[in-house]
């Protein structure tokens, strides 16, 4: 045999052999999941293991500090209590009454007047929702009853709707007083019950700091079953 | 005697009824399984109960001990809400073999359970169940049975009680129906109905109690007499009673221990999933841009004749689309349209490719094009094609998907293929992949497992509109899959029987080479041309052909092939027709149909001509998940007798899809395709060619891809 062959021998072994560890190499597009993945999620759903994914609250002051002095959009910080996760958003787009909030990390929420109405990349996302008419009476401070839908994509994906009866009602006064937003507040509350299959007994209470131009500022909204309440807070 | 055995069930009937709390009605649902590996809280006896829908688990139960071991692994899958079947290997101790057959102290035997809730409980009533054990083969675990199941104090305790025929009835019988007949019918494999419901009845009932979150007690009065095992010894039956505990680490995981027949001790885990909770329910990928909607009042009609700007466009959304995992194919500009073909290359739901795309639309094109087509394309060929308006994107961005479906219209791709270029970098292009492989044969009743793992390369290399050289290359590095001995004679030409010669080379194999051109002759219809080395046992040339209307749920397809069988160490070589039972035929061949039925349902009938020159039909009943998960049955049938076919009378397996979207949460086009059946026989074999059309075809269509669109807009 040959010096050249068996180089190319041996080169091509060391290829294969990268190969294995690596479980596979490819040049296809997204072939990168592989039973190793698979098992690793099975694992996990055995184990109940979850990554906690703790921030670094100088970080994220100089993250805010920064995306408010370069853009001219809204700015929100939103913290997910049930992950332990919190990340300064910025308006990406407006599309009518709706705007999108987005994180460099491929995540983002859809605020229509202060109120979540759709979120992407947190998992058991919020497809769309109808909030006109708890907002109402939300943004009036008044107290009233209404009905809220909530849209999901069920295990097999396919679309299912949550929607549960709300009441509505203030519950004092506060200050809110964070980034670019001072203003005092009512404080009001929205409390949800469901009754239909898939969310039986599934119940929450969201609440909502409203200026007295009828802005939410500050709000702590239920998003899913997976993600529970999410904490939003208006920075301009 | 009898009145001595029946205490226990007419004390857990009498409680049933006389109870001072009657529980509102439970749904009498469990995540555990029993010693036999089915939905229930009971050691050997069945229950009412069912498993969550599309939960899938296999539970390994063993009792005895030394050398009268004996094992259960049982495979049970909640098909609907009602209706619960299984599937179990077991290694059964103690049963004698049957007259004439070579001694031996173990018997492996494959069973079928089927479990059918016929009323649910209510307030006042229990569940009532009817179900049969192994009732397909050789009926060493065959019986029949009727229970009730009731539930009280809140769920936490739960009586059954029912009645039972075959080996629910050898112990303390109170009456008969009929004799059973102890005769099997064919070669085994085949439903055992001179048998169902016939012979001695006897009654058995238990009771479980909830007692924590994680902790469940049981004891049960079993009237299966183990007739067998205790003639042979194995198993001392000292008393009707069993007792149990089963712990839940979690709803995956589960252990249980038991006391049987005051004599043995058993035990059983079982590890469950479930098709409807996958890793992240509606998935954990990255957000999508949003839709970009339009300054009012904008009309840009200039552009579509500036080169610069119509170059730019292409290239800005070819890159946005690449973010995506999505390809752009080819692209037509007009002033007030744009058409894009797309190779989507990760969304196993073909709606989100579709919906990304939409919005990477809005994002780059000029604010005059208002009409979007989107088709997809598959080996070079165009199946769908969706249209919808940008101002619709627009103002249903926020809405329930389902407007923009139906503000959508779906098209045959073969319609609007005219006018369109491909980009410069479609054709040609290679892909590639190297991965390690592992092949199993499990459930043989000679070697429960087998296997050959080893390092495959796959490349292909698509150089013109619909034409794919395709080649995979294996070599094994250890296994035992060779070990299988070869079936005795069957009559019929050796097509498959003769696979473990195929497992035998320790050089690099050749597992398929092939030149394939994939068509649209006219509309609705598609086509497929597959020359070269097109398995491992096959070379030769296979032509199909398929009609499958955009947005219908029927398919009609015919394939004819040529086969010429290759040289054992599959290389280049190719081998004498002649096998030493007959010729293997030139052409074999099938018409189909494909229905997706609803409700979950989807079902194929193939007839026409197999490998070994025997005419016949397989039909298949899946339980299709919109998630892509699918489990279900096949059966073959073919002029051969099953005399000729030999064990198993005919053909039949399981197959289980899995995609890998379910368990990563995130989308892949990867799945994984498992078929459990019987040894390789020759009768009733097809030809394993890659590329059939209508699992390439289908999920682009309307049928499948609404049945999720929701996930248009994530």
């Amino acid at each position: 045999m040959s010096p050249k062959s068996t180089l190319r021998s041996s080169t091509i072994g060391l290829v294969a052999l990268a190969c294995l560890s690596l479980a596979a190499c490819s040049n296809r597009q997204n072939n990168d999941l592989s039973t190793t993945d698979m098992a690793k999620g099975a694992l996990a759903a055995i184990f109940k293991r979850e990554g906690v994914k703790t921030p670094d609250p100088n970080a994220l002051a100089q993250q805010a500090a920064s995306i408010l002095a370069n853009t001219s959009g809204q700015v929100i910080l939103l913290a997910i209590p049930s992950r332990d996760a919190v990340t300064v958003m910025q308006e990406i787009e407006r599309n009518g009454p709706y705007v999108t909030f987005g994180s460099s990390d491929r995540r983002s929420i859809t605020l229509k007047a202060g109120i979540v109405t759709a979120t992407r990349g947190l998992g058991n996302d919020l497809l769309s929702s109808d909030v006109d008419a708890v907002s109402a009476i939300i943004r009036a401070r008044k107290v009233g009853e209404a009905y809220r839908v909530n849209r999901y994509l069920d295990g097999e994906n396919i679309t299912v709707a949550l929607d549960p009866y709300c009441q509505v009602k203030p519950d004092g006064s506060g200050q809110v007083a964070l980034g670019e937003v001072h203003t005092s507040t009512t404080r009001m509350l929205e409390s949800c019950i469901a009754d239909k299959d898939e969310f039986r007994d599934t119940t929450f209470q969201n609440s909502y700091q409203v200026s007295p131009g009828g802005r939410i500022v500050q709000s702590r909204q239920w998003v899913s079953p997976l993600n529970g309440y999410i904490v939003i807070q208006s920075l301009r | 005697m009898i009145g001595k055995h029946l205490v226990g069930v007419v004390t857990a009937t009498a409680m049933i009824f006389s109870a001072p709390i009657l529980a509102p009605a439970s749904d009498l649902v469990t995540g555990r399984t029993n010693m036999f590996g089915t939905p229930g809280n009971l050691i050997d006896m069945p229950t009412a109960e069912m498993a969550p829908e599309g939960q899938l688990t296999t539970t390994i139960s063993a009792y005895g001990s030394g050398s009268d071991i004996t094992t259960r692994t049982t495979l049970s899958f909640q098909v609907l809400p009602r209706l619960s079947a299984s599937f179990r290997y077991s290694a059964v101790s103690g049963i004698l073999s049957v007259a004439g057959s070579p001694n031996f102290t173990t018997l492996h035997d494959r069973s079928f359970d089927i479990n059918y809730r016929l009323f649910h409980e209510s307030t006042y009533l229990p569940a009532l169940s009817i179900g049969m054990r192994d009732f397909i083969g050789t009926g060493v675990y065959g019986a029949e049975y009727i229970v009730a199941t009731k539930s009280l104090l809140d769920d936490k305790l739960r009586f059954s009680g029912g009645i039972g025929w075959g080996r629910l009835g050898s112990y303390g019988s109170f009456g008969s129906t009929g004799t059973r007949p102890t005769t099997r019918l064919g070669t085994g494999g085949v439903p055992t109905y001179n048998q169902w419901f016939r012979g001695d009845v006897a009654a058995f009932g238990g009771v479980s109690w909830h007692a924590t979150d994680k902790l469940t007690f049981s004891a049960e009065y079993s009237s299966d007499g183990y007739d067998r095992e205790v003639s042979r010894s194995v198993l001392d039956r000292k008393s009707p009673w069993n007792f149990g505990a089963t712990y839940k680490v979690s709803e995956a995981l589960r252990f249980g221990a038991y006391s049987l027949y005051g004599s043995e001790f058993g035990v059983n885990l079982s590890l469950s999933l479930n098709t409807r909770e996958p890793a992240v329910k509606g998935g954990a990928e990255g957000a999508p841009l949003p839709v970009a909607p339009r300054p009012k009042g904008a009309a840009d009609l200039g552009w579509s004749t500036d080169t610069t700007r119509t170059t730019n466009v292409k290239a800005s959304l070819s890159q946005l689309l690449a973010r995506e995992g999505i390809i752009l194919h080819a692209i037509a500009l007009e002033p007030r349209r744009a058409h894009v073909q797309i190779r989507n290359t990760r969304y196993d739901m073909r709606a989100q490719a579709v919906g990304r795309t939409a919005r990477a639309l809005t994002r780059t094109l000029p604010a005059s094009v208002e009409t979007f087509t989107i088709t997809q394309m598959i080996e070079g060929q165009p199946t769908s094609s969706v249209t919808m308006s940008r101002s619709d994107l627009e103002r249903l961005e926020n809405a329930p998907a389902t407007e923009i479906l139906a503000a959508s219209t779906f098209q045959d791709g073969a319609e609007t293929n005219q006018g369109i270029t491909p980009m410069d970098d479609a054709f040609p292009r290679f892909e590639y992949d190297i991965a390690p492989y592992l092949r199993f044969s499990v459930f043989d009743p000679e070697n429960p497992v087998r296997y050959a793992a080893g390092i495959r390369a796959k490349g292909e290399y698509h150089f013109a509109p619909g034409w794919v050289a395709s080649g995979s290359v294996s070599q094994k590095v250890i296994g035992n899959l060779d070990n299988i001995s070869l079936p005795g004679p069957s009559g019929l030409a050796r097509v498959r029987s003769n696979v473990a010669f195929y497992n035998q080379s320790d050089e690099p194999m050749i597992d398929y080479l092939t030149v394939a051109k994939y068509g649209r002759p006219a509309k609705n219809f598609y086509s497929r041309l597959t020359v070269g080395y097109l398995e491992r046992m096959y070379a030769g040339a296979s032509a199909e052909l398929l009609w499958k209307p955009v947005d219908s749920r029927l398919a009609l397809g015919a394939e004819v092939n040529y086969v010429l069988p290759r040289d054992y160490d599959q290389q280049f070589g190719i081998r004498t027709r002649a096998t030493n039972t007959g010729v293997i035929p030139e052409w074999n061949g099938h018409v189909s149909a494909y229905y997706d039925i609803g409700y979950g349902f989807h079902t194929q009938v193939d007839a026409g001509r197999y490998l070994a020159g025997d005419w016949g039909a397989t039909v298949s009943l899946d339980r299709v998940f919109a998630n892509g998960w699918s489990i279900g049955a096949y059966a073959t049938k073919t002029d051969v007798s099953s005399a000729t076919f030999g064990e198993g009378s005919f053909d039949k397996g399981i197959r289980i899809v899995i995609p890998f979207s379910w368990g990563t949460g995130s989308p892949t086009l990867q799945k994984s395709e498992t078929v459990l059946k019987s040894l390789s026989r020759d009768g009733g074999a097809r030809l394993e060619v890659d590329g059939r059309l209508y699992d390439k075809v289908k999920d682009t269509h309307r049928p499948t891809m609404a049945k999720t669109w929701g996930k248009f807009w994530r």
